[in-house]
């Protein structure tokens, strides 16, 4: 057991901030592998992308969508970037989970989807 | 990069070596007054044995009434030396109980601290890792809410760490006033002045300690000793093994039959329902309950009825009583406690660095 005088908060920082980067190093290496990553998901001629977590970062509607009346158009524009989401998350949980530990990935929002989720990306 | 870390580290582990700091004079301090006293008394005994001495030579060379009473006096003044040296050994045992309780508090905190410093790391390690992400709007709210996560989080650690070196501080308040209340600088006092039992046996404990971190107790209650059982007593158990063992009475043998019906029920921590979830203490509570006796809900408050002196006078019902967990002997050298799930092993004293506190029979 280690006592109250031999706790050194310098080394320890120091230790932190080398795994810390090591952690930087790898998850950059990995991001370059895979690509950004995005979430997508279309339906019914519309196309949402988010960025992991849910920022939108692309929507395309089309002609046809338009005629489904505002509220149908509406609601399918919510459901899919709710879908393009959990499809983020669920690469970033991929890309890593080397790098982090599942508990760290899944508070954030990371996480895997099972093959029957009807959001996984190729059901 | 590193003095960012450790300005986070520094931050984080505030309250934890607040009280370390606190911790590290007073363990000194109480070490001191213990020696003091050991000193103290080792000079007394030598004071007295002088003074017997003295008294046998007195009564060997000489007769009459001046020398009986010379005598007299002489064995008065032993008498009170002894009060005296009895008076010091109770409070060197009180000191050495404050400074056993100081160290259970003091390795509570270095673990709440090893506990946030694991989070920080976690923490760190994720802000680089997230800093893949595009746009730079989204790596920013990722790493807003890690580091949101890691305040939560030692928020509430360190509110672990307060309670612990609460309960630290009261111990040693309640040990404080318990010395106080005994009126501790009398030595004249006609009556002997006895050093608890329960002080007396705990260096028979603290040998069973096999990790290093030593025995020790946490603010260990004084009780009767238990005694042995008398011929013609006992009730018959019969043990899963196919062997018949003596419970020391009734409810002892039903509390061990009913902690033996929940083998194999899963540890679930907090539980106390029997046949579905069960903690350790929950398991020795419900099955005494079940026996018509009412434990206190957590392990270390389960340290009641009378104490059992040593590990060769354990009878089925007696609990093993660490800091944090406890078990009940069932005979034959075994135990039963909740680990997961529910199940029998051989009595140890040992628990995964905990204090071992002691052997109790609820029934006793």
């Amino acid at each position: 057991m280690r006592s109250v005088a031999e706790f050194d908060v310098g080394l320890e920082a120091a230790r932190i901030a080398d795994a810390s980067a090591r952690a930087g190093v790898e998850a950059s290496a990995r991001f370059s592998r895979s690509g950004p990553v995005v979430g997508k998901a279309e339906s019914h001629g519309v196309a949402v992308s988010v960025a992991p977590g849910g920022l939108l970062v692309g929507l395309a509607i089309s002609r046809s969508a338009l005629r489904s009346g505002s509220d149908a158009l509406a609601s399918l524009i919510m459901e899919l970037s709710g879908r393009a989401t959990r499809r983020a998350g669920d690469r970033m949980n991929e890309v890593l989970s080397p790098v982090l530990d599942q508990d760290q990935l899944v508070s954030l929002g990371y996480e895997r989807l099972t093959e029957d989720d009807p959001d996984a990306q190729y059901s | 990069m590193t003095a960012e870390v450790e300005q986070v580290v520094r931050g984080g582990l505030d309250t934890t070596n607040r009280f370390a700091a606190k911790l590290e004079h007073d363990p000194g301090a109480i070490n001191g007054a213990r020696d003091g006293h050991v000193a103290l008394r080792t000079s007394v005994g030598q004071v007295r044995d002088q003074a017997g001495a003295q008294r046998a030579n007195l009564a060997n060379s000489a007769s009459g009434y001046t020398a009986d009473r010379a005598a007299a006096a002489s064995q008065g003044l032993e008498k009170e030396i002894q009060d005296l040296l009895d008076e010091s050994a109770r409070i060197e045992n009180a000191v050495a109980v404050a400074a056993e309780t100081l160290h259970v508090g003091e390795i509570r905190n270095d673990q709440v601290r090893d506990q946030i410093v694991r989070e920080i790391a976690a923490s760190m390690k994720a802000l680089q890792a997230v800093n893949g992400i595009q746009p730079p709007e989204s790596r920013a709210a990722a790493a807003r809410q890690i580091l949101l996560q890691l305040q939560a989080k030692i928020g509430q650690l360190t509110g672990q760490a307060a309670t612990f070196s609460e309960q630290t501080i009261d111990q040693l308040t309640s040990l404080g006033r318990q010395l106080g209340g005994s009126d501790a600088t009398t030595t004249s006092s006609a009556s002997a002045t006895h050093v608890p039992q329960s002080f007396n046996s705990n260096g028979a404990h603290t040998g069973g300690g096999g990790d290093g971190g030593g025995g020790g107790f946490v603010g260990k209650p004084r009780l009767p000793v238990a005694i042995p059982p008398q011929p013609g007593t006992g009730v018959d158990i019969n043990l899963p093994g196919g062997r018949t063992v003596k419970a020391p009475n009734e409810t002892a043998a039903k509390a061990v039959r009913a902690a033996l019906s929940q083998l194999g029920v899963p540890y679930v921590w907090g539980g106390t329902a029997r046949g579905q979830g069960l903690d350790c203490s929950g398991l020795t509570m419900t099955s005494y309950q079940d026996a018509g006796l009412q434990l206190p809900r957590t392990a270390r408050q389960q340290t009641v009825g009378a104490e059992v002196p040593s590990i060769d006078q354990l009878l089925p019902g007696d609990l093993v009583v660490w800091s944090g967990h406890v078990a009940m002997v069932i005979g034959d050298g075994q135990m039963v406690e909740a680990g997961d799930p529910v199940q029998v092993g051989k009595i140890r004293t040992t628990n995964a660095g905990q204090q071992f506190i002691g052997f109790y029979r609820p029934t006793g």
